[in-house]
């Protein structure tokens, strides 16, 4: 006998996630979901980025990795409150969950942050199917990665709202040509692109003040 | 990679809409991968051969319809 079902595959973490959602909106929270390869950049943007906003844009970071609580600890040194999954504990899981994520919640002053950065484990493939309850995806992309990542990695770079391409100021030294990565991820999504160096801090404008902006359309709508 | 959790997600899946269904034992399960969905049809199955277990799911296999879109949907199962 056939009986049809029809159910999405990862009910249970969707269902986890529309919580992690409303308890972000409850209390006024922005969420963004950091996706990027191992090396990316993404610590090191957030400390940029923290260094700049916060507190005038009060943060919070949620950090994943399978190992280690050594990203907690440099965001912790910016004055931003941050915890630590290490997905060693939970079967080495290569990308973050929406359980993982509602457990983590608990172990922050929710109230008092403005917006909270979820940087997911380094990987450009797993974290893109788990909804983690965030409001928004960004992907960190960095020059040395090559410029044909969007169009190999086309779910990932597909539901981003804003992609930051780390580490400009290696594109002397490199290959890598910023046409062509445009070009293809043009292909995949409309989303705005930011190059920028979390290094030199060349192009982090534009970054913030899109994050800000993020952050007042989010507090209209609520 | 993710595949394995996904598997585990959609066994238990299988084995509630079994037991809803009144379904001693999951012959095939119907599932469906977009090519968007980030995973591997081949991977989820390795990963569903090696989780599967017990008198409902022992000997139940994958067949995976791919499609062009960001879905993974658990379609039908079938069984006695």
């Amino acid at each position: 006998m056939r009986v049809e079902v029809l159910e999405r595959v990862l009910k249970v973490n969707d269902a986890l996630a529309e919580e992690v959602r409303a308890t972000l909106d409850l209390a006024g929270t922005l969420a963004i979901n950091l996706i990027g390869s191992p090396g990316s950049g993404k610590t090191a943007l957030l400390e940029q980025t923290a260094g700049i906003l916060h507190p005038r844009v009060r943060l919070g970071v949620i950090e994943g990795d399978i190992a280690t609580t050594r990203d907690a600890e440099r965001i912790a040194r910016c004055g931003v409150p941050a915890v630590q999954i290490e997905t060693r504990l939970v079967g080495n899981a290569c990308h973050l969950d929406a359980n993982l994520v509602r457990a983590a919640l608990t172990r922050l002053p929710l109230a008092e942050i403005q917006v909270l950065f979820i940087e997911n484990v380094g990987n450009l493939v797993c974290p893109s199917a788990y909804d983690l309850g965030e409001h928004l995806r960004v992907v960190v992309a960095s020059v040395p990665e090559g410029d044909d990542k969007p169009r190999k990695y086309p779910s990932t770079f597909g539901r981003a709202a804003a992609v930051v391409l780390n580490k400009v100021d290696l594109l002397p030294v490199t290959d890598f040509s910023l046409p062509a990565f445009t070009e293809g991820l043009r292909e995949v999504t409309g989303a705005p692109l930011f190059p920028l160096s979390a290094r030199t801090g060349e192009g982090l404008g534009t970054w913030l003040a899109w994050v800000e902006a993020q952050r007042e359309v989010a507090r209209r709508v609520s | 990679m993710h595949e394995v959790s996904i598997a585990e997600a959609l066994a238990q899946q299988v084995t509630e809409a079994a037991s809803r269904h009144g379904l001693a034992t999951v012959r095939q399960i119907g599932v469906c991968v977009g090519a968007r969905s980030g995973v591997v049809p081949d991977a989820l199955a390795f990963a569903f051969e090696i989780l599967r277990a017990g008198p409902v799911l022992g000997a139940a296999t994958l067949d995976v319809r791919a499609t062009d879109g960001d879905d993974l949907r658990l379609e039908w199962i079938e069984g006695e």
